[in-house]
Parts: C-alpha cells; structure tokens; sequence
C-alpha cells in the first residue's frame, strides 16, 4: 500500500473500530432506546413499543411500514416497529431462536402449522377474551364479516379449540394459464376438469415443444389438489393422514402421468413467473399472490388470465387458502393488548381494502370489497377479481402439531413419483406411513 | 548445447502451459463475468431460455434497483464496524500472547501453548450451540458484541506472532537491559514493528473471516439494523429469486469492498499465505 | 512448519526470583485477552456441549438421557450416518482434486515469470469474495432451466436438473451403459458434485498460492542435478520435487479436510432449498447439526446435535491423528 493511501485509510479503520467498540462497550448505533435489540415491548416512556416481524420486502414492506406509521401517528402511546426476518422459513428458524434467547417480538406472521409449533412451547396469547373483549374487541356483525374459513382455520382442535392466531392477508391457490397459447392450440376456456387440463396442456405442449405445466411441487398446492380430487388430507379427529385414499393415488397419478408424458416440468416457487411470462408454460398452480408481479412482468406480450383449478369430474370446484395468520406472544397484559388492537386496526375495512390494492392479497373483510376504492380497483385489474371471485371454493389445510413435517413428506412423495418415477400407490401407501408417524412423533 | 529439437519442444510446451493456463483462468474468472453480465441485463434477457449472452442495452440502473430493494447501506456498515472490531482485537491478542509466548518466560508456558494451538482442532459446529446459549445468557443477543467479542482471539494469528519472535537472534534481546516495567515500553517500540508482517497476515484474515461470516450472524442478529451483508445478501437471494438481474446486481455489489481490499493489499494477502505456512 | 514448543525465551532463569515473578505475572496479563476469549469461546463450550449432549433439549431444557443422543445417532440407517456419508463424499471429491490440480496449475506457473502475479491473484479471487454472492452465482450459472451451464449441454439432448438432482453419478453414468448399481453405489448426487466442483473452485487458489510458495523454496541445485541425472518430467516429479514439497502437500491436505469437514455456507447457500438437498444427499454434518437446533425438524434438538457434533469432533481429530501418523511419516523434512 502506498503511503498516502495508508494514513487516511488507517484513520478510517479507527473511525470504525471506535464505533465497532463503542457497540462492543454495549452503546449500538440504534435509534431505539433499548441497548439489546429488539425486545418486544419495552415501554420507554410511556410508550408501549411493538415489534412485528413479517416477511414482506421492497414496496409491500414500504405499504406495511406506512400502515404502522399512519397508526403509530393516531395512537401516541404505542410504537409498532416493523421488522423483516427473510423468508417464512427464516423467520420460523428466528422465532425458535428467540424462544430460547428470550427475546420474542410482540407479533409476528405465522402459518397455522408454525402457529401450532408456537402454542405447544406455550408461547402465544390466546386471543378469544381480546375478540370477544367489550372495549377492544370485534363485535358480532364484524365477526360475521369475516370469511368463516378464515376464522375457523384459526381455532386449533389440539389446544381445546382455541383461536391462537387471527387472518392477516390471505390469497389463494389458482390456475394461472396463457389464453393466447391456449387459443393458438384451439382452446377457447380454461380446462375445468383434470382430464380436460391433461387434454389441453398435452396439446398445448406440442405447439410450444416444451412441457406445458410448470410445476414446483408446493405442499400447499399438493393438498388444493388432493382436495380438486374430491378427498381429504386428515381423518376427521385429526390422529391420522388420509394419504392412502384414492384422491392422493389419482393425483399423483395425474403427474407421473403427465411427467411422463413430457406435458410437466419440474421447477423451483422462483421460477415460475419467469417462466410463465417467458412463455415457457402455459399453466401454473400459484398462489394469487404472484398475481401483481406476473401483471408487470408479463405487460402486454400476450393474454392471460387466473381460473379456479380443476377439479375431478363430479367434485364442486375447490381450493386450499395461501397467506399467513399474525399471532401475539406473551406478554405483559398491556403489550398484549395494545398488539391485538393493532391486529384489529389492520383488519378493519378500510386498512385491508389499502393493503389488498397495494398488494394483491385479498381484502380479509367481505364489507371491504365494497368499498368505492376496491370497486374501482376491481374495474381496473379484471383478474384481481377473478381472485376473489374463487374465494368462497377455498378450504384450508389442517393446523394440526406436526404438520410442518407432513408436509415435507408430501412434497418428497410427489418428488419421487416426479423425479425418481415412484408407482403412484406405493408412494402414497408410503407417504400415509411416514405422516402417520411424524403426527404421532409430534403428539 | 540445447538443439533446434529440443528448442522447438520446448516451445511447444510453453504453448501448451500459456494455453492450459489460460483455459483454467478462464474457467475461474467465468462466474465473476457471468455475474457482471448478468447484472445489467433485463429480467427478461436473464430469464431467456438460452440465456442471452450479452444484454442488448446496459442496464445500469439495476445496481440502484438492487441498492434501494433492501438496507444495503446498513448491511455494509454493520460488517465494516464488525470485521474492523475484530481485526483490532485479533491484531491486538495476538500480539500481546505472541510476545508473552516468544519472549517471555513463566510457568505453564509449554502447556498454554499446546492449549492454544489445540482451539485450532476444535470445529466450529461443536461450540456453535453452546456458545449461542451462552450468548443468551450474557444477554447479547443482537448486538454487536455477539458478533465480534467470540472471534476477538485467535490461535493461528497467536501462533504467527510467536513464530515471528522465535525466529530472531537471540543476543538481540539480552543487548537491552529488560527489567518489568522495559517490556511494554520494548513490546510498542520495537516488538510489535518487527512482528508487522505476521500481523498484517493475521488482521487480513481476520477481516476477511468476519467480513464473509455466514452462520453466526445469521444465528445472532434479528432485524435489519444489525445484519451484515453476508446474511442481508441470504435474505436479499431468497427473496429476488425470480429476479437474477437484481440478483447479480447485489452480489457484484456485496463483492466490491474485498475486492478493493484485495487489490489495494494484494502482496500481503499473497506473502501472508505463502509465509504462514513456512512457519 | 509444524508447531513445537517455543523455546526458552532470552534466559532470565538466573536472574532474582522477584524479577521471574514479575516477568511470569507480565505473561499473564499479556496473556489474558486471547486466554479469555478462547477459553471461553473454545474450551468452555466444547464442555458443555459434551454436558448437553447427554440432556434432551429442544425449545426448553429438558432432562438427562443419558447415551439416548448417542444410540439415535449411531442407530443403523440414521440420518447422521446419511450426512457423514455425503461429507465422506464431499471430502474425497474436494482434497485430493484441488491438491491435484492446484499442484499442476502451480508447476505451470512456477517456471513463467510473465503473467504469475496475475493469474497467481486471479486463482485466489473466489477464496476470498463474498461466498454468499458466489454460490448465488454458481445457483443461478447451474440453474436447470435459465442457466448458461443447461444451454451449453442441452445440444446434447440432456435436461440436468444439476443442483436439484438427486440420483447418485454413478448410477447415471451406469445407466448409461444399461447396468443397474445397487442403491448404496449410487455414488454422491448430482447436486453433490455441483457443489463439490464450487467447492475446488474456491479452494484452488489457495492451495496455487501455497504450492507456488513451496515450489519456489525447492532449491535448484537439486533439481538440476536431477536434470543433469537424466531425470525428466514425471521421474523428475516424483523423485525430487513432491518429496520436497511434501511437508507443503501435507499441510494443506490437512487444513482442506478439517475444513471440508466444517463446511456450512457453500452448502447452506447451494443446497437447493436450504434444507439439505434433494433427498437430504447435500447434507452434510454441519447442516445436520444446524438443523438438528434450528430447522423444523425441532424434534430432534440441541442435546442430539451436541451428540452429534461431538461425534463429527471424534472423527476429525482421529483423522487427523491418523493423516499425522499415516501420511506424517511419509513426509520429508529437510
């Protein structure tokens, strides 16, 4: 290094290594009164301070941090600060973290599976007594303004029917498919039905030369599908799988078929929209949530649009529910409530008509939708719409403890009969073997 | 006398050197040129199926794209005031033990030193768990001590230092009179000057090994205000999956400073690794 | 090169005891910061986690189990022994190539003065860059259907899922020739050897670096007498120069296996979900342990990962008294 190089850079390694031990001397550079990070709810000053973790990133997480800031501004003795924790998974890994070192947030989204991993190490706050609260609480015709689904996939049989966790933005899983390459192979409408899906992606296929189903083997979008065949997932107590039945047999007969067949390929959550919007598929089974990103990666170069899924012949149309419940940690009484009239905030008409505009998620109140700004987002984006529309075929996925592991399974079941090319009845008889026992495990 | 045979084979072989020399450097150069060329494509000619091999306009306003989609500011800061901190108490550690072990005499002196040496064999996934425990208990848990005090020692810049002293005469030290209070005044004045190149080795390495630390961070820190770039970088990957052109963007830029770094102290990193193993 | 004992310092054994002692109390103190924080982040830990290992501890303590950890882990078809198996393969497939061709790239240097500096910092660049930012390249390089390594070998009719395949090398390339290996030959997956091959191509620069250091020590005097003998290229090699270069040879083969065998990033950022790999064949030992504290199979607990952990503890320190032993003997001091 040359001389004049070394003196100014060796001032400015000081500069840092001052301030990198000043934060070794306890002091970090924060704006928030607490030394340690972040601990849920310190009230310093009066203030109670909520820490919500979420997994939003880029303009979702600007909208989110807006929502808490409006409310922070309205409501002066409280502060709900925002925090990013990766992915679900990331953030599920973080939550176990902080059970151990003590340092739980006031919030945080969660899956009804994560949410049952949570309650069986007795850390949420039940919420009942906050809904049903006469000063904090929602009333009846507000309940009833919310999609029982969306409740119901919030009480958790294992913990005496409680409602542990409440809807925080939901969506839903879907049929994405290319109407200008459906239309160029003959097809004037979605396929309804599997065999006629089998049908047209065969045909689709062959015009592009290249699988026309792209599919990424989500556990979530495995059961929306086991449910289109017209079966279950768990028996009806909870003990055990229904993974034997012939609805999982059929489904995973319709992929080793179609694998087979050259009509699927395999491809990673992250790929789809690319491949989609690069017309390398005709059909994705996604969440709606990846409906905004597709509408500005796909702009006009052709014509698509969002169907519900297919379904067996003679099933009612069906699909599973996509998007996380919020949960409160234990707490002073005080943080707790003060987190659950935040999670009520968020859920009002008006705050989930903003938050669905501005992020594609569904509005969680039925009342929301009419709503003049909604009615008017509506007109403007036709497949939002088509999105909601599927709302009442939706069904969720069991909360039961363990499910978490199930679900890997799952998704190694339909990998085998993809991948490896498993026979379909082996592979559930498998399956229903492995989820038995992680259900078991769990218990 | 060499003849016209051997010559011309000898020139063969040159060619075929330079050529293997060159394919390899190719081979390892190609990630970093794919990674800039990616960087300033569009999503769509990143996600072409064939990839296209040069975008047909630079985009070089993915880097602020990238730069504004996550807290890249805060992420660099936050590994610079780590990497800096731990440099500074490695440098310093090892300077202090190296001198003790190299010049000092005391009991004990033998089996301290097969002690330290012996931390050398100790994997780091076996301390993992424990040490995050006890970081818990300590009540560190995201700040920025959690991040620098557990790797402020260590034992092969230790062992660099004292293998630095051992290696002088020894009539050099008997010529100064040395009663206790001359050995912090020797340590500063000509001790630790002398001990600058194994020193050097030791901060680089120790800056590099915190700057590019994954795991611990990633254990320890839980929000954006105190991630390094490592874990922001993980994050940032996660999250722009279905976007490699951002993607690539982050990751030039999360390689920039090392890289600075490197070409800036190039002989010492190089002489650091070629004469720590001589020792 | 290796570490012995450091000599008697400048002898004050004759001096008076008051100065020994002041000297001795110095030591200490200059002794007390790396003392400090080795022990307590290097000894004290090693400790206790041989105390947890013994206990049953997922999110909240739970009680003493006595060798329970152990036997799970040693039980026959465990998951530990799937992952010591995949770092068994990833030690053998990253060592001895990286030695190989870091000693090959280094001879190619060694005896060409124009372009070493710069090919020598060209090796190096991937040890030290940011391993996040490349593995995300060499994920997105590899990627099955964007990437530039599927479009180059897709004019030869394959479709690689590269870090998303699970079938092991050795069954494919035996199918291939339409022979069937029995499933414990399948060899190390494909998403294995991706990752084994990132792997060499971070190390090597390391290993030229090192070598190109240890070839320019090989006196020339002996090499050219060699010459002179008539020896040449691979008698030349393997007579003069590897023994000579064998304390080089030896350390870093040490250092490349204890690290392998400590591997987290590159596998933590390569394994395609994070998790393991397809089929857990990219997990390796330290992803276990991770996982056994942190991922969703919490079912398994930090007690088991110590056991675990101080299981992979035994097994590198045998090693490498076994490499000492083994290979130690066979190296050739001058």
């Amino acid at each position: 290094m040359t001389r004049n190089i070394r003196r100014p850079l060796l001032g400015l390694a000081l500069l840092i290594a001052a301030g990198g031990l000043a934060g070794c001397l306890g002091a970090t550079p924060a704006s928030s009164p607490t030394s340690s990070g972040s601990t849920a709810g310190a009230s310093s000053g009066g203030k109670t301070r909520l820490t919500f973790w979420h997994t939003r990133r880029r303009n979702q997480e600007k909208l989110l941090q807006e929502i808490c800031a409006d409310y922070n501004q309205a409501s002066p003795n409280v502060e709900v600060v925002p925090e990013f924790q990766g992915s679900y998974d990331d953030l599920n890994k973080k939550v176990r973290l902080s059970v151990q070192s003590k340092s739980l947030p006031a919030l945080t989204v969660a899956y009804e599976d994560q949410v049952a991993e949570y309650a069986t190490n007795n850390a949420l706050r039940p919420l009942d007594d906050l809904v049903s609260d006469p000063e904090i609480g929602l009333k009846a015709e507000e309940l009833a303004d919310l999609p029982e689904q969306y409740l119901r996939t919030n009480r958790y049989a294992q913990f005496k029917d409680q409602l542990l966790s409440f809807p925080f933005t939901k969506s839903n899983l879907v049929l994405y498919y290319n109407r200008s390459l459906l239309q160029k192979a003959g097809f004037s409408a979605p396929p309804q039905t599997w065999p006629e899906f089998e049908k047209q992606a065969a045909a689709v296929s062959r015009q592009i030369g290249k699988p026309a189903f792209a599919f990424d083997m989500d556990p979530s979008t495995l059961d929306g599908m086991i449910f289109s065949q017209g079966g279950e997932v768990i028996s009806a107590d909870g003990a055990h799988t229904t993974f034997d039945q012939s609805a999982t047999v059929r489904m995973l007969d319709l992929l080793s078929r179609m694998k087979k067949a050259k009509t699927l390929a395999q491809a990673e959550p992250d790929d789809l929209p690319a491949l989609f919007a690069g017309q390398s598929c005709a059909f994705v089974l996604g969440s709606s949530a990846s409906r905004a990103n597709l509408e500005e990666l796909v702009g006009t170069k052709f014509d698509w649009d969002i169907a519900v899924i297919p379904h067996a012949e003679g099933v009612e149309p069906v699909t599973v529910m996509y998007g996380p419940n919020v949960c409160i940690f234990k707490a002073s009484p005080e943080q707790e409530r003060e987190a659950w009239k935040f999670i009520k905030h968020f859920i009002s008409p008006e705050v989930t008509a903003r938050w669905a505009q501005g992020t594609g998620y569904l509005p969680i109140r039925k009342s929301a939708v009419t709503r003049p700004e909604m009615a008017a987002f509506y007109e403007k984006n036709p497949r939002a719409k088509h999105v909601y529309d599927i709302l009442p075929t939706t069904k969720g996925e069991p909360n039961v403890v363990g499910w978490r592991e199930v679900r890997s399974h799952l998704q190694a079941a339909a990998q085998s009969v993809i991948g490896a090319g498993t026979a379909p009845q082996a592979a559930a008889v498998q399956l229903k073997k492995k989820a038995d026992q992680a259900l078991a495990q769990s218990r | 006398m060499p003849t016209s045979l051997s010559l011309r084979r000898r020139w063969a072989a040159g060619l075929a050197a330079h050529l293997a020399l060159g394919v390899a450097g190719l081979l390892v150069a190609f990630p970093f040129l794919w990674m800039v060329l990616g960087s300033i494509k569009t999503g769509e000619e990143a996600s072409a199926i064939p990839p296209a091999l040069l975008p047909a306009v630079p985009q070089w306003r993915n880097y602020v794209d990238a730069w504004t989609s996550a807290p890249f500011p805060s992420y660099f800061l936050n590994s610079a005031v780590v990497a800096v901190s731990v440099t500074v108490l490695v440098v310093l550690s090892a300077l202090l033990a190296g001198y003790a072990f190299g010049l000092l005499e005391f009991p004990g002196k033998s089996l301290l030193f097969v002690l330290y040496l012996a931390t050398l064999m100790i994997p780091f996934e076996v301390v993992l768990i424990p040490n995050f425990l006890l970081i818990n208990q300590l009540g560190w848990h995201n700040t920025y001590r959690a991040m620098i005090v557990p790797w402020g020692a260590s034992a092969f810049s230790v062992f660099l230092v004292t293998q630095t002293y051992r290696a002088l005469p020894r009539d050099f030290f008997e010529a100064a009179q040395l009663d206790g209070s001359g050995h912090w005044q020797f340590l500063w004045t000509v001790a630790a000057p002398l001990a600058r190149p194994a020193l050097a080795t030791a901060g680089l390495f120790a800056f590099l090994g915190s700057w590019n630390s994954l795991l611990w961070p990633l254990l320890v820190t839980q929000n954006d205000r105190l991630r390094p770039i490592e874990v922001g970088l993980l994050y940032f990957l996660e999250a722009e999956g279905p976007r490699p052109h951002l993607l690539m963007a982050a990751s030039t830029l999360a390689m920039i400073p090392i890289l600075v770094l490197f070409f800036l102290a190039q002989r010492t990193f190089i002489e650091g690794v070629s004469a720590g193993v001589k020792g | 090169m290796w570490p012995s004992a450091p000599p008697a310092s400048p002898s004050i054994r004759h001096a008076p005891a008051r100065r020994q002692w002041k000297e001795a109390g110095l030591a200490y103190l200059f002794l007390l910061p790396s003392a400090l924080i080795l022990g307590a982040f290097g000894f004290l830990p090693l400790l206790n986690a041989l105390a947890l290992s013994f206990r049953d501890w997922r999110l909240s303590p739970g009680g003493f189990v006595g060798f329970a950890n152990y036997t799970k882990a040693l039980a026959p078809a465990s998951e530990f022994w799937q992952s010591l198996g995949v770092t068994g393969y990833y030690v053998l497939g990253t060592v001895p190539a990286t030695l190989a061709l870091g000693y090959l790239l280094a001879e190619l240097l060694h005896s060409r003065i124009r372009g070493l500096a710069f090919y020598r910092s060209l090796f190096f660049l991937p040890y030290i860059v940011s391993p996040v930012a490349a593995a995300a390249v060499w994920r997105w390089i590899l990627h099955p259907s964007f990437g530039i390594a599927t479009s180059a070998v897709s004019p030869l009719g394959l479709e690689p899922q590269w870090l998303r395949e699970e079938a092991g090398v050795f069954a494919l390339a035996a199918q291939g020739l339409h022979v069937t290996l029995p499933a414990w030959a399948a060899g190390p997956s494909v998403a294995l050897v991706c990752i084994i091959a990132v792997t060499i191509w971070h190390n090597l620069g390391f290993a030229v670096v090192v070598l190109l250091a240890g070839l320019a020590a090989v006196p020339t005097d002996l090499t050219d007498a060699a010459r002179l003998d008539g020896a040449r290229g691979w008698r030349l090699m393997r007579q003069v120069k590897l023994p000579l270069l064998s304390p080089t040879l030896f350390f870093l083969t040490v250092i490349f296996t204890i690290r392998a065998f400590q591997t987290f990033t590159q596998i933590y950022v390569l394994s395609i979900d994070h998790r393991g790999g397809p089929a857990y064949t990219t997990r390796n030992v330290t992803l276990y342990i991770y996982q056994c504290f942190n991922d969703f199979q919490a079912r398994l607990g930090a007690g088991y990962g110590c056991a675990v952990a101080m299981l992979l503890f035994l097994i590198v320190l045998g090693l490498t008294l076994l490499q000492f032993r083994v290979l130690g003997s066979r190296v050739h001091y001058q």
